[in-house]
């Protein structure tokens, strides 16, 4: 086996080069094996430029994508499952006259290379896989500057399964001190991505992360409380903290009041305001027919007027910027998608993959609204080419601000509102109004003359993103990363909650 | 609980990116350098490694599986994916106008879970050879050590047999021998049929097919091999009234074709002009359709929504991980808590579930669950009366059996086993009434068909759905069609106001292939057959603000 392994790499001029096997044997702790698994900058550009060179066509791409995961599950205050996970995967994208072919691997390894991109050829000459483009479509980027992004941290790697477990005991531990019953989940992640392309572009991005979430909940059932945080570094995750608060809201959430349903002023926590969520690229795309494609700007989902740069779109409270290097957020320094275009690989699955070609442009720190008004649109890149100008990406890294001061501050400020943890199923209901409907859960409080005075049972909402942000009254500073971007607490009037709801836990 | 798309796609940004990224894109390479074609005597050898180096390291019990996903999809109508994402990418490279699309995807690899001190460890990975499961069970192991130092609770496994077994969904013609072609020249005959009715703006349709082929193995002493297809065929029409000066009008129509496992010869036998022809018809009339006037209403649901509503109502809340505590801290709990078996009351005595993982086509059908249970059918619910629970090997004891019911199932190589809902359905009435006669049973009501938005709390009590086709009832005949319908109730009102469930010739095998649980989050396909029922004075919502 190894002198066959060594026979391909001297074949390649790969000599050295990590492949599995080699991981298998190397005989170091988990962490070692992780650190090999996962290759570094140059062993990927090795690989990715020995895939660019088995690719007869000019316009090819290749993405690569490594990931360590792990999880570890507890409830009724004892450990549940547990395990780990290994993936892979090369993507490869080709044009033969003017269509596009797309393949994966899920191993690295020459056969699987070269079978990989011996099946991206036969997919373009395919007439059922082959993705048909645009004799004008634009050409693939050349080598780009990308942000200095440092999002990779050891610790997190190299977290074992006993300082994984030690934090989940110290969850446990935070909620049997308050005589609760605790429910978490925690896992941590370090993986790879790059993107290589024929023109010349190469991209490396190497990141960790590590999250916890848990709820806790009074032994009779009858209060519940709901904490969550996360951080890249492993030896940040601030567990205690999360489980204090968890904690806090678990035992004041006992015995709740019952309110009518109706119009409330809420105080949204980030979680609920992020799953709530204001559709900002939605309303960045400068057009109308953001729904979808599907039947064109006619039947536009988003207001019929065209969104401008300099034209007042929102309440001005609100300032929205992107910043991929922002210390809470460390964030991805190029996108994978169509120079950033949203939606993620697959998009839908069929007929998406043709927004591989733009992958690897570089995401940008960007004022996106300020005080309400547009300051930048989203510029594709033929649009761009078109007005000559740098082409600008969807917002990633966001970071929603306006408001100054904790969470703490914004309750002392506040009258009367309904505190609100997050919210749980959330289902949109008439897209055209851009309501959805959802259940508040695991820590809803009145807050009456700038305190917090007492659990009130959970309600049903029916109600829109857009009256959410328009009635916002007040914000704290951003200060909570849920998932790639950064959030306030936001207090907002008349919220419409349209039911009760009988469920704690 | 069904996943939304935004979910589907945060949880696939955040979490599992090279996963979905392998299922969705166009035929996937497997690599050569691994085992990736296994001969039945391989796979039983690769097995054996996982388990005795799991023995060796003090493991009381471990098992494999070793999976191979494959889907299919073809599509005809309006695509791009849909989405920003979509919409940009297209105009950049060129507008995807293909009038139909193809996609195939495949993922392989294998996973072992291990017990140690009765606690749990997994660990996978999509290389298989003998080296890398070594290697992979011994972190499976590692892990539950780590746990086990620390956990105070320790998993008691009921007993179950060792079998020797290769099942198989009965399938006549399997899916993926039935060229690309053919599927292709059924549904534009399909789309062609839907846009020739007056005022059908698109036609969208498409077929997808699913193969897993999983095997299993464990320290238990069974090697069982399972192929599972699933069939999915789709059918939506969209109608469109242009008023000059008005805002379009637009209606959506979805057949909700149930999804089935089992073979192509499904797709063979339905009536695809009748069903294309009636929802074509049914979505140019929803144009005209009146807006609801909130209030309470009779409604008559039919299987085509009611099946849903039985996921989100009936089945979440029997399962007895939930029940237990296990995903308080994601999917929810339950209101069904264990002093309530045998005695309360759910629904009327019309209204009996039963949990199933045998029925023919039931999209949670199998031979076998991942625990190596063979799949059983029993009662949840009987006269309305919570009767029994799903459970697992870790479950059974809690409710004093000494038994699974075999409701574990991973839905990857790469996910832990945990507890999934089997097939649960609603038995029909016993009497052989019809959906016209119900209807002229009823003197005032509203018909309900094809579901819509649905969200429900929880521990499954308050709950709102919608739907996707109304019909007004008035003395006993649908008068015209309504829309924006939501209705709104807490689960044991909603069961007991049923008082009339339609006869066995009715009742259509509905089921998702979207059900949601666990932490990392997994997909379950499950089917509840049901037929049209009747429910008194329920709450419903105008959804569009009336």
């Amino acid at each position: 086996m190894r002198g066959r392994t060594r026979t391909r790499r001297a074949v390649l001029g790969l000599e050295g080069f990590p492949w599995q096997d080699r991981v298998r044997s190397s005989g170091a702790g988990p962490a070692r094996g992780i650190s090999e698994f996962l290759l570094d900058r140059e062993q990927v550009r090795r690989l990715m430029e020995m895939v660019l060179s088995l690719s007869s066509s000019k316009e090819t791409v290749v993405l690569v994508r490594r990931t360590y995961a792990t999880h570890l599950r507890a409830a009724f205050n004892a450990i549940t499952t547990s395990g780990s996970i290994y993936t892979t995967t090369v993507t490869v994208g080709l044009v033969l006259g003017n269509r596009l072919g797309v393949a994966t691997s899920e191993e690295i390894s020459e056969a699987a290379l070269r079978k990989v991109v011996k099946e991206a050829a036969e997919n373009a000459r395919s007439e059922w896989f082959g993705i048909p483009l645009s004799e004008e479509r634009e050409p693939l980027p050349g080598p780009q500057q990308y942000l200095p992004i440092s999002a990779f941290f050891e610790s997190t790697m190299r977290a074992t399964p006993e300082a994984r477990a030690d934090r989940m005991r110290r969850v446990l531990a935070a909620a049997q001190a308050k005589n609760l019953v605790a429910a978490a989940f925690l896992t941590t992640s370090a993986g790879i991505v790059a993107v290589a392309n024929s023109a010349g572009l190469f991209a490396f991005h190497a990141s960790t992360d590590a999250q916890i979430s848990m709820t806790f909940r009074t032994k009779d059932g009858s209060g519940s409380g709901w904490a969550a945080t996360s951080a890249r570094n492993f030896e940040e995750l601030d567990v205690e903290e999360a489980a204090r608060i968890a904690a806090e809201k678990a035992i004041r959430s006992v015995n709740p009041r019952e309110l009518p349903p109706g119009d409330y002023t809420v105080i949204l926590e980030p979680d609920a305001f992020a799953d709530m969520g204001p559709n900002v690229t939605a309303l960045l795309a400068g057009r109308r027919g953001g729904g979808g494609g599907v039947f064109g700007p006619d039947l536009s989902l988003l207001p019929a007027e065209r969104v401008e740069v300099g034209k007042r779109i929102t309440n001005p409270l609100y300032t929205l910027r992107s910043d991929p290097t922002h210390p809470k957020l460390l964030g991805m320094p190029f996108s994978l998608v169509g120079g950033g275009f949203g939606g993620g690989f697959g998009g839908g699955g069929l007929g998406a993959g043709v927004a591989l070609l733009q992958a690897g442009r570089p995401t940008r720190k960007l004022t996106w609204i300020e005080k309400g008004i547009v300051r930048n649109l989203i510029l594709s890149p033929a649009q761009a080419r078109r007005e000559n100008r740098e082409p600008t990406p969807v917002p990633t890294s966001l970071i929603i601000e306006g408001g100054e001061g904790t969470l703490e501050d914004l309750i002392r400020k506040t009258d009367r509102a309904l505190l609100v943890t997050r919210f749980w199923y959330i289902r949109a209901l008439n897209p055209i109004l851009g309501t959805s409907t959802g259940l508040t859960r695991d820590g809803l409080f009145l807050v009456e003359n700038g305190e917090i005075t007492y659990p009130v049972k959970n309600f049903r909402f029916n109600e829109s993103w857009r009256t959410v942000v328009e009635n916002t009254e007040a914000m704290t500073a951003p200060y909570k990363r849920v998932r790639e971007a950064l959030y306030p607490a936001v207090r907002t009037r008349a919220f419409t909650f349209s039911s009760g709801s009988d469920a704690i836990e | 609980m069904e996943i939304s798309r935004r979910q589907f796609l945060r949880y696939c940004g955040v979490t599992t990116v090279t996963l979905t990224t392998v299922r969705e894109w166009p035929l996937s390479a497997v690599a050569e350098v691994s085992a990736r074609t296994l001969l039945v005597t391989d796979w039983k050898e690769l097995a054996d490694i996982a388990l005795e180096t799991a023995r060796r390291m003090g493991a009381s019990y471990a098992d494999i599986r070793i999976v191979r996903s494959r889907r299919e999809t073809i599509a005809v109508g309006p695509g791009g994916g849909g989405g920003l994402g979509a919409f940009f990418a297209e105009e950049e490279a060129g507008r995807d106008q293909r009038p139909t699309r193809v996609a195939r995807s495949e993922s392989l690899g294998f996973g072992v879970r291990v017990l140690y001190n009765g606690t749990w460890g997994f660990s996978a990975s999509p290389m298989i050879t003998s080296d890398e499961i070594r290697r992979i069970t011994a972190e499976a192991v590692a892990i539950a050590r780590a746990n086990a130092a620390i956990n105070t609770a320790r998993v008691r496994l009921a007993p179950v047999k060792a079998y020797r077994e290769i099942w198989q969904t009965p399938i006549v013609k399997n899916p993926f021998d039935v060229s690309v072609e053919e599927k292709i020249a059924l549904l534009v005959r399909v789309d062609e049929l839907g846009r020739k009715v007056k005022g059908v703006a698109r036609v969208a349709t498409s077929l997808a097919f699913v193969h897993e082929h999983k095997r299993f193995a464990s320290t238990e002493g069974s090697y069982i091999e399972q192929h599972i297809y699933h069939t999915l065929p789709q059918l939506t029409v969209t109608a469109m009234r242009r008023d000059v000066g008005a805002r379009p009008e637009v209606a959506t129509r979805n057949a909700f074709i149930p999804p089935q496992s089992i073979g192509y010869e499904y797709v063979e036998q339905l009536k695809w002009e009748e069903i294309t022809e009636q929802i074509a018809q049914e979505a140019v009339e929803m144009l005209s359709a009146k807006e609801v006037q909130p209030g309470r209403y009779t409604l008559l649901i039919a299987p085509s929504n009611l099946y849903l509503t039985i996921h989100e109502t009936i089945g979440h809340s029997t399962e007895l991980d939930r029940v237990l505590g296990y995903e308080a801290n994601f999917a929810g709990t339950s209101f069904l808590t264990l002093d309530k078996l045998g005695k309360y009351r759910v629904g009327s005595k019309i209204v009996n579930f039963v949990a199933d993982r045998t029925m023919p086509g039931g999209l949670a059908t199998v031979g076998y669950d991942d625990d190596g249970v063979p799949a059983q059918r029993w009662h949840v619910i009987r006269e309305g009366i919570l009767v029994g629970y799903q459970t697992t090997r870790e479950l059974a004891h809690v409710v004093r059996e000494n038994f699974s019911r075999g409701c574990s199932y991973a839905d990857s190589w790469s996910s832990m086993p945990i507890p999934r809902m089997p097939n649960v359905w609603l038995e029909p009435g016993k009497d052989r009434l019809s959906p016209e006669e119900l209807i002229a049973d009823t003197k005032e009501g509203i018909l309900i068909e094809g579901r819509g938005s649905y969200s429900i709390d929880q521990q499954r009590l308050n709950f709102q759905f919608g739907g996707n086709a109304f019909w007004e009832i008035k003395n006993g005949k649908k008068v015209g069609l309504l829309r924006n319908v939501v209705y709104q109730s807490y689960t044991p009102e909603f069961w007991n106001s049923c008082d009339a469930i339609c006869g066995q010739e009715y009742w259509i095998n509905q089921g998702t292939p979207g059900d949601g649980k666990g932490e990392p989050q997994q997909t379950n396909s499950v089917s509840h057959g049901c037929a049209m029922a009747r429910f008194r004075n329920i709450t419903v919502f105008n959804s569009g603000g009336v």
